[in-house]
């Protein structure tokens, strides 16, 4: 059974069309990501799926429980950090795990959770004394002190710098370790490119691409980019390829669908012919470039 | 209401004692002010005596009428400014995520004003009673606490409702207090006001002073009916009214989202 079903989710806000018609399925154990620029309809699309909003039209399932229809037995199961830190202010990082623990039939130790978010020196203090960065993590924390089979993370870098953005894809990786089911949404790339198995694409409340990060958008099967320098001594004509490479005082530059014939063939031609190659590069292209085409006639 | 789902409002509530008493804010404006208050009013009307209350000893009058402002200030006040706090900072929402039941989240936060309320109560009683005066009449305490109780709840309730219409946390000082005071003064807390006049006729139709005067009675040594069944339906009414009218407004979230 899948964690999440959406089928064809319509969400209005009086005549703002916040998600119109988007379709994808979450499967248990793995990180999926709602990728897509500010104002896409990734909250909104959230938000429902948490049982916050309601919805126009469509069918949605969540741990096989319409999340509208919610009730107590779903939200033991489910876990939600919200984009917006909430945490009561005057109890310390262990007394605030120890209150939520009591809410679930079989939470998680709270020095199990303290030490996974990292927050085994902070433990003792109040919450309003943590640094931003440590309300986030207590804000995970929180999240899945009960134990939860699937996990909402609404944007949970945003913010961050590199080394703390570091730090959270490794806890919610250790998380997907542990069998939590991760639905985040995120409008950074490279963000979906490391942390998840499956990527939706959606802009203007629209499913652009849905697919496996390396695969998403065709990019398996666009283009790469073959690069490397000859001495400029050597003629164009004297390269052993056809058409289509263009050649600018000895940098070669080739687009091909087979860059492992294509590599193939100058490797094997300089080794025969004993011209030296240079800085020899294949370029793919990047989450971003298939992202930045999807998502650039709706904008 | 199963046992596990009890014994989750009374740890709630230990966890409600915990923050009210370690947020200076809170424990500042709900403890101190009756105690100021007190203090201001009890040394103002030290041997002053009330004339339509056939001469009665001042503070006689109001420090029972203190001990109804600590209620008011621990269950209207805290209530609707915690309520608001809550919201508009997403903790409500966050705890509406949780398993936690919707009228556990409720039910421990009107508990633990209700715990403010006695605690402070009984700290202006006795300060009363050493430094202003006041007679107690021991057997007709259990009778102080329920009317406390009473209207405890029912003030909650009216916090509830003011604390769901403020629209957002700037405004939630200014609205709450701005209903609260003038009826404080207007009600005869910090005021004796003629029983007979106008605005006493006016005022006993609103909740507070039905309930300043349902806290007084049980003070008074002049041997008048201990209990007024007529003041108590009125209190009764706008607690029933505000809780009925609080569940349509209640709202999990800021608005505008």
């Amino acid at each position: 059974m899948s964690a999440v079903i959406v089928e064809g989710l319509r969400k209005s806000y009086g005549r703002v069309k916040a998600v119109c018609g988007v379709s994808f399925t979450v499967e248990p154990g793995e990180v999926f990501a709602l990728l897509g620029p500010n104002g896409a309809g990734k909250t909104t699309t959230l938000g429902v799926l948490e049982g916050y909003r309601d919805r126009d039209a469509g069918r949605v399932e969540v741990l096989g429980t319409d999340p509208a229809a919610g009730g107590r037995a779903l939200r033991e199961r489910v876990g939600i950090v919200l984009q917006d830190i909430a945490v009561q202010r005057y109890l310390t990082v262990r007394e605030a795990l120890q209150r939520t623990a009591a809410y679930y039939p079989r939470p998680r130790s709270v020095d199990e959770i303290i030490a996974l978010v990292g927050l085994v020196a902070q433990a003792g203090t109040r919450v309003r004394r943590l640094s931003g960065g440590q309300q986030r993590r207590l804000d995970l924390a929180l999240a899945v002190i009960g134990r939860p089979d699937l996990l909402f993370l609404d944007e949970p870098t945003t913010g961050f710098d590199p080394s703390a953005r570091r730090e959270a894809w490794t806890l919610i990786r250790d998380l997907r370790a542990l069998g939590t089911t991760i639905l985040l949404t995120t409008h950074y790339m490279d963000e979906a490119q490391a942390l998840a198995d499956h990527i939706a694409v959606i802009a203007s409340g629209e499913l652009l691409a849905l697919g496996a990060p390396d695969t998403i958008g065709g990019r398996d099967l666009a283009e790469s980019v073959v690069r490397f320098a000859v001495s400029p001594a050597v003629e164009p004509s004297q390269l052993p390829l056809s058409d289509g490479f263009s050649y600018d005082a000895g940098v070669v530059t080739v687009r091909t669908t087979d860059p492992v014939r294509l590599l193939y063939t100058v490797t094997t031609w300089s080794m025969r012919v004993d011209v030296h190659i240079d800085g020899l590069t294949v370029t793919r292209p990047s989450l971003e470039d298939v992202y930045l085409e999807l998502t650039g006639d709706s904008r | 209401m199963s046992a596990s789902a009890l014994s989750l409002v009374v740890s709630e509530t230990r966890w409600e004692q915990l923050t009210f008493w370690r947020n200076p804010a809170a424990a500042i404006f709900t403890g101190a002010f009756p105690v100021m208050f007190l203090i201001i009013l009890g040394t103002l009307n030290r041997g002053s005596q009330i004339g339509f209350y056939d001469g009665l000893p001042a503070n006689q009058y109001f420090v029972p009428a203190i001990i109804s402002f600590s209620v008011m200030s621990a269950c209207y006040t805290a209530v609707a400014m915690q309520l608001v706090n809550r919201r508009e900072t997403g903790i409500l929402k966050r705890m509406r995520a949780t398993p936690l039941p919707a009228w556990v989240v409720i039910a421990s936060q009107i508990l633990n004003s209700l715990l403010v309320a006695l605690l402070v109560g009984l700290l202006v009683g006795v300060l009363g009673v050493v430094f202003y005066d006041l007679r107690v009449f021991w057997a007709r305490l259990p009778l102080v606490l329920v009317i406390m109780l009473l209207g405890g709840l029912a003030l909650a309730a009216l916090g509830m409702l003011v604390g769901s219409l403020v629209p957002n946390a700037d405004a939630a000082p200014g609205i709450v207090n701005f209903v609260f005071f003038p009826l404080v003064f207007l009600s005869g807390a910090f005021y004796a006001i003629n029983p007979s006049s106008m605005l006493a006729r006016i005022m006993d139709w609103l909740p507070l002073r039905p309930f300043t005067l349902s806290i007084f009675r049980l003070f008074d040594p002049r041997g008048g009916p201990l209990v007024s069944a007529r003041d108590l339906l009125v209190l009764a009414a706008w607690g029933v009214g505000a809780a009925l009218l609080a569940t349509r407004v209640f709202r999990w979230e800021p608005r505008g989202e």
